[in-house]
């Protein structure tokens, strides 16, 4: 059997990637695809321990996550929408009016 | 099955009240939308009334997932008492707004009920859903006006950073439940006393906090505040500073104290950090600012770091004085907004240079601003005076010594520069003369809202011993 803390560490690697993503990427919609994959991360550490705890709880919230994370993507894309019909860009370096 | 619902009926009164609002926007004519508000004021007075007449109905329902208790009732009373304020304020911006849509007072609605049911948790699920049913409302009001580049700018970064955050939250959340195998609070608080604190337990402990400082606008989550108060519409900015911030203080109040109080002594010094990075940051990045609601984001973030003071004393004084603070807050904040609403209207202008010799123009809105910004700053005889007194009483009663110390000289810098604006209103000649025109209801509205503060720092007696009352329902085990 796989032991908890393998699914931990895969778990840990993909929300530091998921992080640097949002941290480091110019293009605003591979900064939401980073935003998916630390959230993903989340849902593999918590169906992680809900198995090893034998708890039902965490199964649960693994439900409640992605029906969350798929609402805020939806509002994300839009207001990304709106950005780009506004500005005609998707760069994070490029949004920077209210600077002073 | 467990469900109680006259515990949650003012949640359902206000949901109601929001799709009737969706429902009547569909009917009316686009002139007439102004009355919506009224839909939503009327909604929120109706659930105060039925919170008010149940206040001694107590218990837990949904299955563990929802708490009535003194310390909701208090917040669901600020929550709705915010909504209506904005509610009104919203309605005065509503022609600066192309495009308008009745949603708009729907969702601000919405983004009320999300804050009551926060208030209501009572565990980490419920805690997460709440959550990020107010941050997606807010998201989509932060960038309303669609036609200007600053608000969808500012909705995009409050997304990016807010979803960061949360994702921060949640995976403090799964180490918790790791460490606890529990998701309740109380549940939780029952496994880890007494026990040594683990490795999950800590890192869950320092995500979840560090998730939580977004709501409340301090560091490390405080880069988004700025931008998004300067970029949001009006009435949508003194919606996040007070409602917002409000929400963010309860469930940091209940996580902290309620789940994870018993291992006070290996966070104190950590929320003691927090507070003292941001109470530095805030009032000093205040200073230079030329726009006068990004001024009020840094002031807003430095307010922050003060309440987190009250977390890190973790006491019946300290939680009292983070919900007296909060109500004086509220006054504060509604009545500058409202003054800068009526005076960006007037003169489609936020900059503060435009406020030069308000007073000779405008004398009730140069007394809003003045009491509102003194009462921020913490001058007394102001509500705002008061709340940092006992907070500032609380860390010191806790032995927090040098984190009063750096309270203190934070109320002296605020003083600065919020009484440089107060300068240029009352002191400066103005550029143009005209009088500003203010209508008889926001008059009274204002006029309210000064007594009230005033009221507050003069007068606080009675009240300071209700939140203290309501405070101790938090430390009962």
């Amino acid at each position: 059997m796989i032991p908890l803390s393998h699914y931990l560490l895969l778990s840990l690697a993909l929300f530091s990637i998921g992080v640097a993503g949002v941290l480091l990427r110019r293009s605003i919609i591979i900064v939401l695809m980073s935003l998916e994959l630390i959230f993903n991360s989340i849902n593999l550490s918590l169906v992680a321990f809900a198995h090893f705890l034998q708890s039902m709880t965490g199964r649960v919230f693994v439900v409640f996550t992605i029906t969350v994370a798929a609402a805020e993507v939806a509002v994300g894309l839009a207001i990304l929408v709106a950005v780009y019909r506004r500005r005609k860009t998707v760069y994070v370096e490029e949004l920077n009016e209210m600077k002073h | 099955m467990d469900v109680n619902i006259e515990l949650f009926l003012p949640e359902i009164i206000v949901t109601i009240f929001a799709f009737a609002i969706m429902a009547a926007d569909l009917l009316m004519a686009s002139g007439e939308r102004k009355s919506l508000a009224r839909i939503g004021i009327i909604g929120s007075l109706i659930a105060v009334i039925i919170i008010a007449i149940n206040s001694e109905i107590r218990g837990i329902t949904l299955f563990g997932f929802f708490v009535q208790d003194s310390v909701a009732v208090f917040f669901k009373v600020l929550f709705l008492l915010t909504g209506m304020l904005i509610l009104y304020m919203a309605q005065e911006y509503e022609e600066k707004i192309k495009q308008f849509k009745g949603e708009f007072y729907m969702l601000i609605l919405f983004a009320v009920l999300a804050m009551m049911f926060l208030a209501s948790s009572n565990d980490f699920i419920s805690l997460y859903v709440s959550l990020e049913f107010l941050a997606v409302t807010l998201y989509i009001l932060a960038c309303y006006t669609k036609e200007e580049s600053a608000s969808v700018e500012a909705g995009l970064k409050y997304l990016v950073t807010g979803a960061l955050a949360s994702g921060f939250l949640l995976y403090g959340i799964t180490y918790l439940y790791g460490a606890t195998g529990s998701t309740e609070f109380s549940q939780i608080a029952n496994v880890i006393n007494g026990k040594d604190v683990s490795g999950f337990l800590a890192i869950g402990l320092m995500l979840v906090v560090i998730g939580l400082t977004f709501k409340i606008a301090s560091i490390p989550f405080h880069v988004w505040a700025p931008d998004i108060y300067q970029g949001a519409p009006t009435p949508i900015t003194a919606f996040l500073a007070a409602g917002s911030k409000a929400a963010g203080f309860v469930i940091l109040m209940r996580v902290m104290f309620t789940a994870l109080g018993s291992i006070r002594p290996h966070w104190v010094f950590f929320i003691s950090v927090i507070s003292a990075l941001t109470l530095l940051f805030g009032n000093l990045a205040a200073m230079p600012q030329k726009n006068i609601k990004r001024m009020l984001a840094y002031a807003s973030i430095g307010s922050a770091g003060y309440l987190l003071m009250g977390i890190a004393a973790a006491s019946q004084l300290g939680s009292g004085a983070i919900m007296f603070y909060l109500f004086t807050y509220l006054f504060a904040i509604a009545g500058v907004f409202l003054a800068i609403v009526i005076f960006y209207n007037s003169e489609g202008s936020d900059g503060i240079d435009a406020y030069t010799g308000l007073s000779r123009r405008s004398p009730i809105l140069a007394a809003t601003l003045f009491i509102g910004l003194l009462s921020l700053a913490g001058v007394p005889p102001l509500g705002g005076f008061i709340a940092k007194l006992y907070l500032i009483a609380a860390v010191v009663k806790e032995g927090l010594l040098w984190l009063a110390v750096v309270g203190v000289l934070m109320a002296i810098a605020a003083m600065y520069y919020f009484l440089l604006v107060i300068k240029r209103i009352y002191l400066w000649q103005p550029k143009i003369d005209t009088p500003i025109k203010v209508s008889l209801i926001n008059k009274a509205l204002l006029y309210g809202i000064n007594t009230s503060t005033l009221v507050l720092g003069i007068y606080p007696g009675p009240f300071t011993e209700w939140v203290m009352r309501i405070a101790n329902v938090l430390f009962l085990k």
